[in-house]
């Protein structure tokens, strides 16, 4: 009697120790099992490099390599959101974070690839934010080419490894042949919004930038319909035309030039003149618009104006003017004291004033 | 004249105008139970009218009591009546009256983004109606294309893990390898129309690796690596897998194998490649009793010989549809085809062209071309010498007997019978 009580102690004893131990190895299996899960997506974003590889792709099979790299790395935020939930071991949640963060990596490269640079550059930003430095200095090989391999059937892929480093400098590279362009779109209706047409009036020809206008033309198109009043597209450079379907829109042309910063693409269907007034005729300035030159200084548009002084001219003009419609006229400048104005320094004006007015330039 | 549903709701907006509002909100709470328990009970039942009512019904009491489309029961009820119009839309697709988009797609959607509980079923589905949507598009809508494959996938995913993390079971292991395969098949008919069929090389092999080491392991190696055909062209390697599958399944229309291999060779831009699809192509044909096949065969193998004409396989199909070809005439009186299918036969060298020699000794012989007759003659001989012995040599060493005889040579068509006799 009194043995098979110690013996049933015994086992119970046992089994509370045993219990925790099998419960922390299922722990470690799922830690495990997850983090195999999480690699393998991310070795299936990788795959993506091959049909991306020279320029042969075509659009559909980019726009559907995009589609699904996005959905891989969407799925891996998803898990890695999970994960912080209910992992517990801090080693293996940040081999899980540094593999989503290359997920994000490889994202940004193949979008860059894809000539998407807008989706490229928001998942370089979020490798930033997973590893909370510059990947420039990010101690890993990563995945910066691929191909199909040589043997029979293709079975294997090849990939060319290299630092993170110089992975920054193929998208440093891509991403300079796009340019951030700023759109204000005010006074038009919804109706009207829909309507706008956008054309690549000029510019190379080479497929990458007619495929990086496409995705901006979407974009663009989608913002509008969103009803968004300020908003950015990225464009690769070259020359464009937006324009209506209602009569009364006159076609708005702008260009953009690699590497350059541009004023922001106002869009309302009102407009200002200028008149220039007094003054030396030979400081007549030159002024252009988005990148194209003004002839005719009445019925303007709204935005800004570079201004650029006859040779001749002895004063100093300003560098840039502002135009913006609001219902009273005003004027600031910036520096606001222009006689502390120092050599080489721009002097910015900036002007409110009625739509279907005429201001004044002194100058 | 008012639906019952319509008198409930109706009693129960002029109800909660006289009552307190926490009567009122039970009330209420108390009719969407009853329609969630009719949307459920419809459902299992497949009933799917009943259940996209009711799923209509309870979305609409929400509404009418000002409530959020939230919570699980609304998540259920909605994922219910998304699936219900699915299967409803797929039985008449051009009558449906629901918004496709909106009520299928949206509705399994927004349930989606609440409840994601047995994610391989419900990803299934909405896989499945995007992949019919497509499919009554005639195949020519990349985002439904897109989101079908993504869908699918995803819900095969998460079956996988679900397995990963249960138990193994082997029938379950069975079942989602078929999944696997049917997920497969889907994207090769998805790939084949595609304007992007490079895309299924990434997405179908991830699939494969999914099936690799489940009973079907064979099957998902021939298909890893089938889309590794031409260089990756995948296409060209999906329509060649769907033709050596109809031409192997038993209701497999002859025309419609041969029209899809069609398809795959001129997809298809490697020479060997090509080169075997029309090899395949004669082979086939040369095996079907119709004589307007055999002629085929000659021309496909004909194909492949000018394309990989190195190939011992290619030669020998070839040459071998040549033979039957110039067989068939001779037995059928026409000798000229005859001579001129064995003449090309002996053209080039293959495996079995004894064959093709005998063919071209006996047309010869009727046209009384001795010299070359009997030099054909005695070639088939000989070559057969070295392969075969007894009754498989028998016809050729006959072959030569017959045409010495026939050129009055018996002294040497005897001495050839006698060394069939020690045989």
């Amino acid at each position: 009697m009194t043995g098979s009580r110690i013996k049933l102690c015994a086992a119970v004893v046992l089994s509370m120790t045993i219990a925790p131990l099998i419960a922390a190895a299922d722990t470690i299996d799922a830690t495990k099992s997850e983090l195999e899960r999480v690699k393998s997506l991310y070795r299936a974003i990788t795959s993506y490099h091959v049909l991306l590889h020279g320029e042969g792709a075509s659009e559909a099979t980019v726009s559907s390599a995009l589609y699904d790299i996005e959905r891989y790395v969407d799925e891996l935020d998803g898990r890695l959101a999970t994960d912080e939930l209910f992992i517990s071991d801090q080693a293996a949640l940040e081999e899980i974070s540094d593999v989503v963060a290359r997920a994000h990596f490889q994202a940004a490269l193949l979008h860059a690839k894809g000539v998407d640079l807008e989706r490229s550059i928001v998942h370089y930003e979020r490798v930033v934010d997973l590893l909370g430095y510059d990947p420039v200095n990010w101690d890993v090989s990563l995945e910066r080419s691929g191909r199909m391999g040589l043997s029979p059937e293709a079975k294997e892929l090849v990939f060319e490894m290299a630092a993170p480093r110089r992975v920054v400098d193929d998208l440093k590279t891509f991403w300079s042949a796009g340019v951030v362009t700023r759109f204000k779109v005010e006074e038009y209706t919804h109706g009207q919004r829909a309507r706008f047409s956008f054309a690549r009036v000029g510019g190379r020809q080479d497929a990458f930038s007619e495929a990086a206008f496409r995705i901006a033309k979407e974009r663009f198109a989608q913002r509008l319909a969103a009803g968004l009043e300020e908003f950015r597209v990225v464009l690769p450079a070259g020359t464009y035309e937006i324009g209506g379907e209602d009569e009364t829109f006159v076609p708005r042309q702008f260009a953009i030039v690699k590497g350059g910063v541009p004023d922001p693409m106002v869009l309302n269907p009102n407009s200002f003149s200028f008149e220039l007034a007094g003054g030396e005729s030979t400081c007549r300035p030159r002024l252009s618009l988005n990148g194209v030159e003004i002839r005719d200084f009445s019925n303007l548009p709204f935005g800004t104006y570079r201004v650029t002084p006859s040779p001749d001219c002895t004063r100093r003009l300003p560098d840039r003017i502002t135009v913006e419609q609001k219902s009273e006229v005003t004027l600031r400048t910036e520096p606001e004291r222009l006689d502390l104005v120092r050599e080489g320094q721009p002097i910015f004006l900036f002007i409110t004033t009625p739509a279907g007015s005429t201001y004044s330039l002194r100058m | 004249m008012m639906s019952p549903l319509t008198a409930v709701l109706g009693a129960t907006l002029a109800f909660s105008m006289l009552c307190p509002p926490a009567v009122a909100q039970q009330q209420v709470v108390e009719e969407l139970e009853t329609i969630r328990k009719s949307a459920v009970s419809a459902y299992n039942s497949r009933d799917w009218r009943g259940a996209a009512q009711a799923a209509g019904s309870f979305e609409n009491a929400l509404e009418a009591a000002g409530l959020p489309r939230a919570g699980a029961d609304f998540a259920l009820v909605a994922f219910i009546g998304g699936h219900a119009r699915f299967e409803i839309w797929k039985q008449d697709p051009d009558s449906s009256q629901h918004d496709f988009d909106e009520d299928v797609i949206g509705a399994m959607q927004e349930s989606l983004k609440i409840l994601q509980d047995d994610p391989f079923f419900k990803h299934n589905v909405l896989g499945t109606a995007y992949y019919e949507r497509l499919k009554h598009e005639s195949f020519r809508n990349l985002e439904l294309e897109n989101a079908a494959n993504w869908q699918l996938y995803k819900a095969l995913l998460a079956r996988a893990e679900e397995l990963e993390s249960g138990e193994q079971d082997a029938e379950a292991l069975d079942s989602f390898a078929k999944y696997v395969l049917l997920y497969i098949s889907r994207g090769f008919e998805m790939a084949r129309h595609s304007p992007a069929p490079d895309v299924y090389l990434i997405r179908l092999r991830e699939a494969c690796r999914l099936g690799f080491g489940s009973r079907y392991d064979d099957r998902f190696v021939q298909l890893f690596d089938v889309l590794g055909f031409d260089n990756g062209n995948v296409r060209a390697g999906v329509l060649w897998q769907i033709g050596l599958d109809l031409m192997n399944s038993e209701d497999g229309d002859p025309d419609t194998v041969l029209a899809t291999f069609r398809e795959a060779a001129e997809e298809t831009t490697g020479r060997t490649e090509r080169a075997e699809v029309f090899r395949q192509m004669a082979d086939f044909a040369s095996r079907l009793e119709d004589h307007a096949y055999k002629l085929q065969a000659v021309e496909y193998g004909r194909l492949a010989y000018r394309l990989d004409p190195a190939n011992a396989d290619v030669q020998m199909q070839f040459g071998t549809s040549l033979h039957v070809m110039s067989y068939a005439h001779f037995n059928s009186g026409q000798y000229l085809e005859a001579l001129k299918a064995a003449r090309e036969a002996t053209s080039f060298e293959w495996d079995g062209d004894e064959l093709a020699y005998f063919d071209l000794s006996r047309a010869q012989a009727n046209f009384g071309d001795k010299i070359d007759a009997l030099v054909h003659a005695e070639r088939a001989y000989d070559k057969a010498r070295k392969k075969y012995v007894a009754s498989e040599l028998q016809p050729f060493r006959q072959n030569y007997v017959n045409i010495l005889r026939q050129f009055g040579l018996s002294a040497k068509a005897r001495q050839i019978e006698a060394e069939g006799q020690g045989s």
